[in-house]
Formats: structure tokens, C-alpha cells, sequence
């Protein structure tokens, strides 16, 4: 069966349709893609974003590494 | 609540998606792929990322359209029943893992959706959890 992209919020309207136990939007659903969020559409952004530097992108790990630690704070 | 989503991603993911811009690695490669599949973000992930943009002195609105592209995971009432169970569950060897270790097993136990991360290690050997290395996966 042949993919096809359709809108945000064409999916979102069909993806409301199948949340209604209508079986046959449910199996188009799985043969439609949203545009929104596909590793297409990333692999488009991601070109358009500033090239990056070695120390910009150790800033960057550090950043999201130091995000996901336990308080070093006795209090927790 | 079912969610189009194919995989919940960490936000060094998205790290590396720009990091490897220029030309091919792991993440990009994954990408490619399964360039139909749909990546989320749990809220705070998307949030460290952010977090990375300012904490570099970048405009958020140079990056707002790449961080946009994916979908944001937002807790209910479920998730934070769930981030309970794990953490009782897990609560022996809760000190090797991170807040927000906690809160990703949570999501992804919601949601029924495989973790795409190359922080494999933290999240081996939990049950109900799939992980992915893209770091070492061809084609899903």
C-alpha cells in the first residue's frame, strides 16, 4: 500500500476518527505519515541550524548532562 | 491515550542530530533509516535541550524550528503513577539513577514506546522497557 504525507492536522482529524473506533480510518492511519515530527522533516531542520564548534558542542553536553543529576543539596 | 509516536528520544539525541550535521554518524544514519518513523520528546528532555541553547548564548528562535519537528511528551495523572512504581521498583539500586532516568522508564512504560538513547547502560535489564543503541543499530 503506497505511503502518502499529509498535514498536521489533516492526521490529527483522522487520528480523532479512529479514537471513535472507526476501523477503517484506523487502518488508512497506518498508511498515512504526519509531516510533523518525521525524521524527514528533522533531517531538513537540522540542516538549517548554525554549524556547530567542538567547544559549542561540549557546552551543549554539559548543559543536558548536568540537567539529569541528583541535588548534590543534603536536603534531598 | 495512544500517541503516533514511534520512539521517545533523550535530548543527546538531538545533540548528536546536530553535531553530525555536516556528515554521517549513528544518529544520523538511524535517522535516515527510518525516515518515516516519528520521534518524541518527554517534556523534559525537550527542556534540557532548550536549557543547552541558552546555557551556549544561541538564539532559541535559530533553533526553534529543529525543536519544534518533535512532538512533546506531556505527563498525566498516569505517568506520574507509573514514575511511583518505578521508583519503588527500582529503589535499590535507585541511587545510579537520575531524576530524570526515572521519569524517561516512566514514559516510555505509559506509552509502550522503545527509547532511542546511547545511554544504554542506565536502562538495561528494566522490565517492560525496549531500548535502542542507535549508537550501534542498523535499520529498525
Amino acid at each position: 500500500m503506497k505511503k502518502i504525507e499529509i498535514s498536521d492536522d489533516a492526521y490529527q482529524r483522522l487520528l480523532a476518527c479512529k479514537h471513535h473506533d472507526n476501523v477503517s480510518f484506523s487502518v488508512v492511519i497506518k498508511n498515512m505519515i504526519p509531516t510533523h515530527g518525521s525524521f524527514k522533516n528533522i533531517l531538513k531542520t537540522v540542516q538549517r541550524l548554525p554549524t556547530p564548534d567542538a567547544t559549542t558542542l561540549d557546552v551543549f553536553e554539559s548543559a543536558i548532562n548536568k540537567s539529569n543529576g541528583w541535588s548534590n543539596d543534603s536536603r534531598y | 491515550m495512544t500517541l503516533a509516536i514511534n520512539y521517545l528520544s533523550d535530548a543527546i539525541f538531538l545533540l548528536d542530530l546536530w553535531r553530525e550535521q555536516q556528515g554521517t554518524g549513528n544518529a544520523i544514519r538511524f535517522a535516515r533509516d527510518n525516515s518515516d518513523a516519528i520521534v518524541g520528546l518527554p517534556w523534559f528532555a525537550k527542556g534540557e535541550f532548550i536549557k543547552a541553547v541558552t546555557y551556549a548564548n544561541f538564539s532559541i528562535w535559530d533553533f526553534q524550528p529543529f525543536i519544534e519537528e518533535f512532538p512533546t511528551i506531556v505527563p498525566t495523572d498516569k505517568t506520574l503513577d507509573i514514575y511511583a512504581q518505578a521508583i519503588a521498583e527500582l529503589r535499590d539500586p535507585l541511587p545510579s539513577f537520575k531524576p530524570n532516568d526515572i521519569w524517561f522508564i516512566a514514559v516510555a512504560r505509559e506509552h509502550g514506546l522503545p527509547i532511542l538513547t546511547r545511554n544504554v547502560t542506565t536502562f538495561s535489564g528494566i522490565d517492560g522497557l525496549q531500548v535502542i543503541n542507535y549508537g550501534e543499530t542498523v535499520s529498525q
